[in-house]
């Protein structure tokens, strides 16, 4: 597949929010297929900040996904949102993202949800694209 | 066409959950707007009062020029560069009189939002006042 950085200067009105494959693990495609994700954290813990590590490789020739801008988006169940504030991501090597500080505040499966360059429309060949994991909170 | 009004917003303090427990919400209206036909205005307040990145609530007060009120609202926040929202469902509660609150409103990107907001009513109608998310 090929990504089309133009597409970051459009817009488009649709409706409805986009399907959202959650998986298990630390390691997943998005949901286009455009990059291969791979995450890890400190300790997850109720009510303490957890940082991620977030990698972003293209799939189709390996490279690491630089500014890719990722934003969060974390929630025990669609009404259970984490508690502000809001986690920010820091790029430190070309596709490596520290994303922090992320607070959980029930135990649970909660469900975190990274963005890509939330900047341009959502669409198979924009550079847009979604990763959604499980993370289990004792 | 719709009635869109932008602002642009400083940065908040951010303390723990606003928008989770109950909320408060400030005198001075955040905007005013109306719907395109007139059928309804609108004053909205939020919580933080400076909209801030994370989940925050909104106090919708709406009212027809006969004084009439919607029978119901529903809210959906939109990003229109993404060209989706958010996987949080708002939660809308009608207090009466007009009052509408709206919790876990989940702006979690900086950016244009939009809140796209359909009112039930005597006259059903569409607005999406818009929100500078720093």
């Amino acid at each position: 597949m090929t990504v089309d950085p133009n597409q970051c200067a459009a817009r488009v009105e649709g409706i409805g929010v986009p399907a959202e494959e959650v998986h298990d693990g630390t390691e997943a495609d998005d949901d286009d297929c455009k990059y291969r994700v791979t995450w890890s954290s400190t300790a997850v813990e109720q009510r303490r900040d957890v940082a991620f590590t977030l990698t972003l490789v293209n799939k189709s020739d390996g490279k690491a996904v630089a500014g890719a801008v990722p934003s969060v988006e974390a929630y025990l169940t669609p009404t259970h949102p984490a508690p502000n504030p809001g986690p920010t991501a820091t790029e430190g090597t070309p596709g490596t993202y520290k994303i922090q500080p992320l607070r959980f505040d029930a135990k649970g499966k909660w469900i975190v949800r990274f963005h890509f360059f939330g900047g341009c429309t959502d669409s198979e060949t924009s550079p847009h694209g979604h990763a959604a994991f499980f993370v289990d909170v004792p | 066409m719709k009635t869109l009004f932008l602002l642009s917003l400083l940065l908040g303090c951010g303390g723990d959950a606003p928008g989770t427990d109950a909320p408060t919400f400030p005198g001075a209206a955040l905007l005013t707007t109306s719907s395109p036909d007139g059928a309804w205005s609108f004053e909205l307040r939020s919580d933080p009062q400076l909209l801030m990145r994370g989940v925050v609530s909104i106090q919708y007060r709406v009212k027809s020029p006969d004084g009439g009120v919607p029978s119901g609202m529903e809210v959906l926040p939109w990003m229109p560069a993404m060209g989706h929202g958010t996987s949080v469902t708002p939660t809308v509660k009608d207090e009466g009189g007009g009052v509408f609150t709206v919790t876990h409103v989940n702006f979690y990107m900086p950016g244009l939002w939009e809140l796209r907001t359909h009112v039930e009513g005597t006259a059903p109608d569409d607005v999406a006042p818009q929100f500078q998310i720093p």
